[in-house]
Order: structure tokens, then sequence, then C-alpha cells
């Protein structure tokens, strides 16, 4: 249909090509006609990878169809294939295909994911690092951890710094062992009392002198001990000591008893002996001495232990004042570990006669102490 | 100098008045921490010294004129000894070798005694 508003006939030249046929003059009563003639001379030829299927005689009846498909190797391996909505190689197959080819080192876990594939082995020390790559620590082997025990302390990590052991010295006082440039050495000294190094050609022992005695000294050394202190001791120590009981008692001139013995005092001196082990020896001296007025003729006695040592008798004429002896006894005793003991000195006079008077007893009890 | 060996003492000294009137001072040495062990006599009373010496003094005093009065005693019957020797005819000399005499030759007047 004309579009152009040309009233008897169009000035615009149409002319048809092959099998393409004009008629009309573009006037509204004659509009152009295009016509085709029908072909049947398109053809079609596949290709390795495209099948073309050509349908139709190409007539307004029939026309052409032309359709293509693809070809899909049947090549072993071929990871492409046809689906619906076209030709598709997957990821997955792609993954599967790749898995099966990893040699070692590497695996699939067909969950997608390809990785590096760490031994289990144990002693391996490779290993997926922070960052995602892999990992070995420096040197190699696993880390190094190390620990001390109550003796032996341990330092380096074996890759960086060397492992070293080194002895735990007890700082305490007393201990012996030092680690020196020879080794390990625990080196003895000794003091006053002891010798020899501890070494099997010099064992430590007790420092001695020879037993300068005739006599046997299994039988007459003392001994020698160790305390709870572990100090080493001797025998007790021998202890001395002096005491005295002195009295000077003065009478108002009593008369002298006519029987041999009457006691007159009884003097003591109590006596301990401060030696938890041992008997004390105790030599005991007494003195004694009373003081007699004998008118002439007169007589008095005067006694201690029940033993008369002195008898006085006036055989002047004169009236005697004072008359006095001192006497003294010397004897031992013994004093149990610990004990005490009185020395007891009775005085007795007797033998008065003749209006005899004493007027003073004077005594000395005195004893030395001796634990041996 | 270790003195360990020897036991320390010390000096106690105490004064005692008896019951039969007499006085007493005692001097006892004792080892060290032992001095209760110094105890008074059966019924003696614990004095101070000066107490001590005042009885002392006081005993003494009567003992000497107890001696005094002895002596005097004495010398009257030596006097009257040797009066009698004289009496019995006998030469001075030996009655006062005999009688111990040996005041003045005055009987009214007998001297002390001078060999006291």
């Amino acid at each position: 249909m004309s579009r152009c508003g040309c009233s008897s006939q169009c000035s615009c030249a149409v002319v048809g090509s092959e099998n393409i046929t004009v008629t009309g003059t573009g006037a509204p009563a004659n509009p152009y006609v295009i016509s085709a003639d029908a072909g049947g001379a398109l053809q079609v030829t596949d290709t390795p990878t495209v099948d073309l299927t050509l349908l139709g005689s190409g007539t307004a009846s029939d026309p052409h169809i032309l359709s293509a498909a693809a070809r899909i190797s049947g090549t072993a391996g071929n990871l492409l294939s046809e689906h619906p909505d076209g030709l598709a190689v997957t990821c997955e197959d792609v993954q599967d295909c790749v898995g099966q080819a990893l040699a070692d080192g590497l695996e699939y876990d067909d969950a997608n994911t390809i990785r590096a594939r760490v031994s289990g082995q144990a002693g391996n020390s490779l290993s997926i690092g922070p960052d995602g790559g892999l990992y070995a620590p420096q040197g190699g082997g696993n880390p190094v951890v190390v620990g001390d025990s109550a003796c032996i302390g341990m330092d380096g990590d074996g890759a960086g710094t060397p492992l070293t052991a080194s002895p735990i010295l007890d700082p305490a006082a007393g201990n012996l062992l030092a680690c020196e440039g020879g080794g390990l050495r625990a080196s003895l000294d000794t003091g006053c009392g002891l010798a020899g190094d501890g070494s099997p050609a010099a064992p430590l022992s007790a420092a001695v002198q020879a037993w300068p005695y005739d006599c046997d000294m299994d039988a007459a050394a003392g001994g020698v001990y160790c305390d709870s202190n572990g100090v080493l001791r001797s025998e007790p120590r021998p202890l001395a000591f002096f005491v005295e009981d002195h009295v000077n008692q003065t009478y108002p001139d009593l008369a002298v008893p006519a029987a041999p013995y009457t006691p007159a005092a009884t003097r003591t001196l109590e006596v301990t002996n401060p030696d938890p082990c041992r008997e004390a020896f105790v030599i005991v001296e007494t003195e004694l001495d009373i003081d007699f007025s004998l008118p002439a003729g007169a007589s008095a006695s005067g006694a201690y232990g029940g033993d008369e040592v002195q008898r006085f008798v006036n055989t002047g004429n004169a009236l005697a004042h004072d008359v006095h002896c001192q006497m003294t006894k010397v004897y031992h005793a013994t004093v149990a570990a610990g004990a005490t003991q009185n020395i007891e000195m009775e005085v007795g006079i007797g033998r008065g006669s003749g209006g005899a008077t004493y007027n003073r007893i004077q005594t000395f009890i005195r004893a030395f102490v001796f634990v041996l | 100098m270790d003195n360990r060996h020897l036991a320390p003492t010390v000096e106690i000294t105490a004064y005692y008045q008896h019951e039969d009137g007499s006085v007493s001072r005692r001097v006892a040495r004792v080892p060290a921490g032992q001095q209760d062990s110094v105890q008074p006599p059966p019924g003696a009373q614990v004095i101070d010294e000066a107490t001590y010496e005042q009885l002392l003094t006081q005993l003494t005093e009567a003992s000497e004129q107890a001696r005094q009065q002895a002596a005097q005693e004495q010398d009257a019957q030596r006097h009257t000894d040797y009066q009698a020797l004289l009496a019995l005819g006998l030469g001075e000399d030996t009655a006062r070798r005999l009688s111990g005499y040996t005041g003045s030759h005055d009987p009214d007047e007998p001297e002390q005694d001078e060999s006291r």
C-alpha cells in the first residue's frame, strides 16, 4: 500500500532482483506488488560440530525449516553435554575429572575441594598454616618442647637454638656438687678431725692420733659419741667443786654432862652431785673444836661421830679457861648421780666432872667433790 | 679460760639464836642456785649480824664475869693455902710454889694472879 500520497503514479523506482518480481506503478489504483518465486535452492551442510536439518520446499505453503543440533563427541572423558537449555561443561564435572588425575600430595574430597594432602604419619610437621598455605616450622620436624626435671634443666628448641641440658645444683649451703670445666664434680674439703677426700684411695676417716699408752686401748680408752645434734661428744666433762659448812656457836658456860657421851650439836653439810651420769667421789674433811673451862681437878671430853677425840683433865691447882684442841678427820664418801647426800657431824661431850663447862663448839665440814 | 669443770659456788653467812641461849655464826659455801639448802638448825632463830654481835657480847661478858669470879675465888683459896703453908713453917718461896700464890706477902691484900 502506498504511503507517499501519490495520486496517479509513484515516481519511486522499484526493481525486483533474482526470484523477486515487482508489479504495479505505485498508484493507488495500481500499487506495487512484490512477489517472490518459491525457490527450493536452499541447502545445508553439517560440520563436525553442528548437525543441520533443512525441512520444507521454501514455498509459502511449505517454507524451509532449518534447525541445528550440536554434535557431542563420544570420546571418553568428554565433559560437554547437552542440556535443555543448551550445551554445558559443569564445574563439578571438571573437578571430578581433575580429581581423578591427582597424584601424591594432592587430594579431592568430592565435596568440591581440591587441596594438598598432608601426611598423617607421626612426626610430620607439615600443616596448613593460619594463612591457608602449607606450613612447616623452621628446622622441620615437630616443635621441641623442653621441660626441666628436678636435677636437669633443658634449654633451646633444637632448631634456632640447640638443645642443651644443664645440671640443676641445689644452692643450699653444703652442696658439694659443682659443674666445672671437666664436668660435674663433688669436691670434699675436710676440716679438723677428718682426713681423706672420700675417694677409694683416700676414704674419709676420723683424724686420730696413735694410742700412746702401754695399756690396752680397747679396755682403757674412753668413748666418742654422737649427740642429738650430730656433734661428736667425748666422755662427760670432769667436774670438781668444794662446799663447806662452818659453824662457830658460843654457849653460856654450859655444864659438861658426866655421861661418857652426850650429843651436844649436830652439824650438816648437804652435798649434791650435779652430774646426771656418774657417781661423785667426795673427800670429806671435818674439824671439831670445843672450848672447855676446867677448874682444878675437872675433866671433860669431846667426840664426834661417836668417836671420842679429845679428853682433858685439869691436874693442876688452877682454873683452866678455854681449853680446846681442834681435831680433824678425813674420809671419803660417794654420792650417786644426781643425788643429794647429807654429811652429818654429831658432836658429843661427856665425862664432865669438877665443874667443867663448855662455852663454844666450832665445827667445819668440808667436801671436795669430784666427778671424773 | 674454760672453767666448766669447776661448778660455781656461793658463800652464805647466817646468824642464829638457839633455844639453849647460845648464838652461832655460820659460813656455808654451797653450789650456786642451792642457797635454799642452808636452813637454820631445828629450834634456832635467824638473827641479823648486829643482833648476833650484841648477844655474843652479852655471852662473852657473862662468861668473863664468871671467870673473874672464879679467879677471885681461886686467888682467895691460894692465899689461904699460902698462909697455911707459912703457918706450918715453910719458907715463903716454898709456900708460894706449893700454893701457886703470887700475890703480895700481906695476907690482907692478895694480888691478882698475873699468870692468867
